[in-house]
């Protein structure tokens, strides 16, 4: 019996989660609403949005990293089987490195500017595995390869601020990918980046993804970076997910108005005074504002694409 | 300055200790500034001479803080004393950072000659010894306190002028300063109408601090005899007076001491706390997020583009 | 069509301590931008685009070169004064191009003020009719740029330029770091603007997909220098020199049927053995 088509494992979960500011109150302002997401191994999952829509929170949520004053509460976030709200500092400290781990969108907050590059990886490595000094350093070597590196063993002995932005970025992922996580998640890791550099890594990313098989949470504002990394895209709008679905589907028929608001504003190779952006005008609804009631309703002819809907219920 | 604590009890704990401070030095100097103002008006005559009474410990009746060897009052000649020390602190900080930001803004502008020629004069002012300035000074116009006020002046501009001048040199550079050039601004025009502005804060921090040293530095000066001149009250005189009976008279020298150094390290305090208690204020501001309005603009230009 | 400004030869170069050879940003660039056209100047980060475009406005002093306003060479304080009366500047940093402790009024208003243009009544009458050009209120005059958000702060910015009636804006990545719909407003005021006051731009930006957009010419920049000159249908349809045929590849398109990526410097990915990937 063939056994080549594996059913997908969820790596993470979040359930009706939210995320709000701490004031102590008992209704605290909210900044993402009722937060459904699950991404299984092996696939890129892109959470694209403008600023204020919670996208980054949304990720920064999903490794319990979030700031100070802000915390995820309501409904269920899992990783595997574990709950991950209920770990206790010392296990969420084991996991994050080594099972989740994180690529920033500027590298030099991940890369330590006083160590070589060698001794970051090796850090990394010898914190969540047993290894030799010698066996971390072979394993160093083969994490820069793996992101493209050309000589990697002469060239480790670099420091931070000896390389460019892009190599510095691939430095990042290589640390973020030195254990084998099975759960990535980067937050627009290509922003500060020259395009020809960018494509180099979005490139880079699918690549990994294909051969190790994580899972990967792509924040981005930019669509035609979406499109070219992630299977799946959420729309996020003022906290919520107003749209979601395989990426390629959403981008072509846009079921709700930010969406097609959003791919009407983007800037693309066939925009052109023939075909003008459109900016979509619009209010953003204020932090704490109850929400009309909604849900994600799917989207005839397709089986994974949904749009939020107002269901014309009481107040969130 | 220690880094902020990262966990929000110590956090919370130091925001609450600054805050303590800068209520303590506060009370402190309003006391000291009420006494001074209300003080002579309630106490002996710090100038009467009570030959009868010379040089009676503190604790006495009538006398808390004792008597010299003139019989005057000590508490009544330190609380009077304080008038001189806070007119000339208030003076002369006011001076120095007027003076200093001027010639720091100059000292930041973009005509050579002009930086250059400041530059200069703080460094000459620098290397001059500061007490041979002040005795230079002195024996030409005589004591006095506008002369110690000018003293005063000249002791504290050359530090504000620096500060006002690596901030000038940093706006100069950035977007709003050259946008300024680009509609025409002159380098005056810029220097005092755009970048002027934003040193304000920064130099009315160092106030405080320039105002301790100056406590300080009249008592010097006036200890040397450089300062107002007897038998007008003045801490630094009335150490002076007081230095022969150190071993026998202690409370001679030991209150205007302690006058001296509570002043002084109030006025210290009181420029640290506000200065963190001012800054946690504004990144509380910050971090509740920058009140932007939303584009709410409809740009109907947007729809009316045909080509 | 006449030229309003040009650089010929520009050269921009910094000397290292301790290098003996300097640094050089621009290496003999030469452009000119006419009347009533766009001209969008592209290049990656470290191609010299905004130094350029500092250069053409005195901003920058060039190390050689002359720039010349209306076929005259610039170098007298007073040519430059009169240089910038036609030819206005935007910065890319919506949040440092404001002085914080002046009001909307003061800022848009302070190119009028210091040449003591008509009376204080005519001069706000002339910000308030700007501030609506843009997109703003008259009101916004009395605020203070800490209210507003990025894309209105450009706009404030925009005013400020466009209040003196400038022949020329030159706009230095004023709508990157702009939310997506912000940067479609931002992108068409400036050509609702031109449409009206038949302003011409210089408009430099690393990101392909908006030069196309604005643009009626290309210049591609890299590393100093222009490699290729074309107006914006050649560019793209045909584009001439190797890189920029990298840039267009590079692009992530989504509109497009197939995403491709240019080839990077570094070797192709190599996975080396390891254990099977998590189930």
């Amino acid at each position: 019996m063939s056994t080549t088509a594996t059913t997908p494992t969820t790596v993470i979960s979040a359930r009706g989660l939210s995320i709000s500011l701490d004031d102590g109150s008992p209704n605290p302002p909210r900044m993402v609403y009722d937060l459904d997401l699950s991404v299984s191994a092996g696939e890129c999952v892109g959470i694209v949005g403008e600023s204020g829509s919670g996208k980054s929170l949304t990720g920064l949520a999903m490794l319990n990293l979030l700031p100070d004053g802000v915390v995820a509460s309501g409904g269920e976030l899992r990783f595997g089987d574990a709950d991950l709200r209920a770990l206790s500092p010392r296990e969420l400290r084991r996991l994050r490195g080594k099972e989740v781990s994180m690529i920033f969108q500027d590298p030099s907050s991940a890369l330590n500017p006083s160590r070589t590059v060698k001794n970051q990886i090796v850090d990394i490595l010898r914190t969540h595995e047993k290894l030799t000094r010698a066996e971390a350093v072979a394993r160093a070597v083969e994490a820069l390869e793996d992101v493209g590196f050309a000589n990697a063993a002469a060239r480790m002995d670099a420091f931070p601020f000896q390389l460019s932005g892009g190599l510095k970025q691939r430095v990042s992922i290589a640390m973020a990918l030195a254990c084998h996580p099975r759960l990535v998640i980067a937050d627009e890791p290509t922003t500060n980046l020259d395009v020809s550099v960018q494509a180099g890594i979005l490139r880079l990313l699918r690549t990994r993804i294909e051969n190790d098989g994580f899972a990967c949470i792509f924040v981005s504002h930019d669509l035609g970076v979406i499109g070219a990394v992630a299977d799946r895209v959420l729309v996020m709008y003022a906290g919520q997910i107003v749209e979601s679905g395989p990426v390629h589907e959403v981008l072509a028929n846009p079921q709700h108005e930010y969406t097609r608001g959003l791919i009407s504003a983007a800037p693309t190779m066939s925009s052109s005074r023939a075909n003008p952006l459109r900016a979509y005008t619009g209010q953003r609804p204020a932090l704490s504002s109850t929400r009309p009631a909604s849900e994600m309703v799917p989207v005839s002819g397709s089986a994974e694409h949904t749009v939020r809907r107002l269901t014309g219920g009481t107040a969130q | 300055m220690t880094g902020v604590p990262l966990n929000w009890t110590s956090r919370r704990r130091s925001a609450l200790a600054d805050r303590f401070l800068l209520i303590l030095t506060a009370a402190v100097l309003a006391l000291l500034i009420l006494a001074a103002v209300v003080g002579p008006l309630l106490l002996p005559d710090p100038l009467t001479q009570e030959l009868a009474a010379r040089m009676v410990p503190p604790l006495t009746p009538g006398h808390p803080l004792g008597t010299d060897a003139l019989g005057r009052d000590v508490l009544s000649r330190i609380v009077s004393g304080s008038r001189t020390s806070l007119f000339v602190a208030l003076f002369g900080v006011a001076g120095s950072l007027l003076v200093g930001t001027v010639a720091g803004l100059l000292a930041g502008s973009s005509t050579r000659w002009v930086a250059w020629l400041i530059d200069r004069l703080i460094d000459v002012q620098m290397a001059l010894p500061y007490i041979i300035l002040a005795i230079i000074i002195v024996s030409a116009t005589g004591p006095s306190l506008g002369v110690l006020v000018l003293l005063m002046v000249l002791a504290g501009w050359p530090s504000a002028a620096r500060i006002v001048r690596s901030i000038t040199m940093a706006e100069r550079a950035k977007d709003y300063a050259r946008a300024a050039e680009m509609i025409g601004a002159s380098g005056t025009r810029v220097l005092f109408r755009y970048i002027g502005p934003t040193v304000r804060p920064v130099v009315l921090t160092i106030a405080p601090l320039q105002a301790s040293a100056m406590i300080v530095m009249e008592a010097t000066l006036s200890f040397l005899g450089l300062g107002v001149q007897p038998p007008t009250p003045s801490w630094g005189g009335i150490l002076l007076e007081g230095k022969p009976y150190l071993a026998t008279a202690w409370w001679l020298t030991t209150f205007p001491g302690i006058a001296i150094a509570l002043t002084a390290a109030a006025m210290l305090g009181l420029g640290s706390s506000l200065e963190s208690v001012l800054r946690r204020r504004r990144t509380r501001r910050a971090q509740d997020g920058a009140p932007a309005a939303p584009d709410r603009t409809e740009v109907t230009d947007a729809e009316a583009i045909t080509l | 069509m006449s030229e309003v400004i040009a650089g010929v030869d520009l050269v921009k170069s910094y000397k290292l301590p301790r290098q003996r050879t300097p640094l050089t940003a621009v290496n003999d660039v030469s452009l000119s931008i006419d009347e009533s056209e766009i001209v969008g100047l592209v290049g990656e980060s470290g191609s010299g685009k905004s130094t350029v475009s500092r250069m053409l406005v005195g901003i920058e002093p060039a190390t050689s070169g002359t720039v010349l306003f209306r076929g005259k060479p610039v170098s007298s304080k007073q040519e430059w004064r009169t240089l910038r009366d036609s030819v206005q500047y935007v910065f890319q940093d919506p949040y440092g191009s404001l002085a914080p402790h002046l009001t909307v009024r003061q800022t848009v208003g302070d190119s009028l003020d210091l040449r003591g243009i008509g009376t204080p009544q005519d001069r706000d009458r002339r910000v308030a009719k700007v501030l609506e050009d843009v997109g703003l209120r008259a009101s916004d005059a009395r605020s203070y740029p800490a209210v507003f958000s990025g894309g209105q702060r450009q706009r404030i910015s925009l005013a400020r330029a466009l209040i003196m009636e400038p022949r020329l804006i030159i706009c230095d990545e004023i709508a990157s770091g702009l939310d997506v719909s912000v940067q479609a407003q931002i992108l068409n005021l400036l050509l609702g603007l031109k449409e009206r006051f038949e302003v011409s731009y210089l408009f430099v930006s690393h990101d392909l997909r908006v030069i196309k957009y604005l643009s009626d010419r290309v210049l591609v920049m890299r590393s100093g220098s222009i490699v290729e000159s074309a107006t914006v249908d050649d560019l793209f349809a045909h584009p001439q020199h190797e890189y920029t045929r990298e840039l267009i590849a590079a692009v992530p398109d989504f509109a497009s049927d197939t995403v491709q990526f240019a080839a990077t410097a570094l070797p192709p990915v190599s996975p080396s053995a390891r254990k099977a990937g998590p189930s």
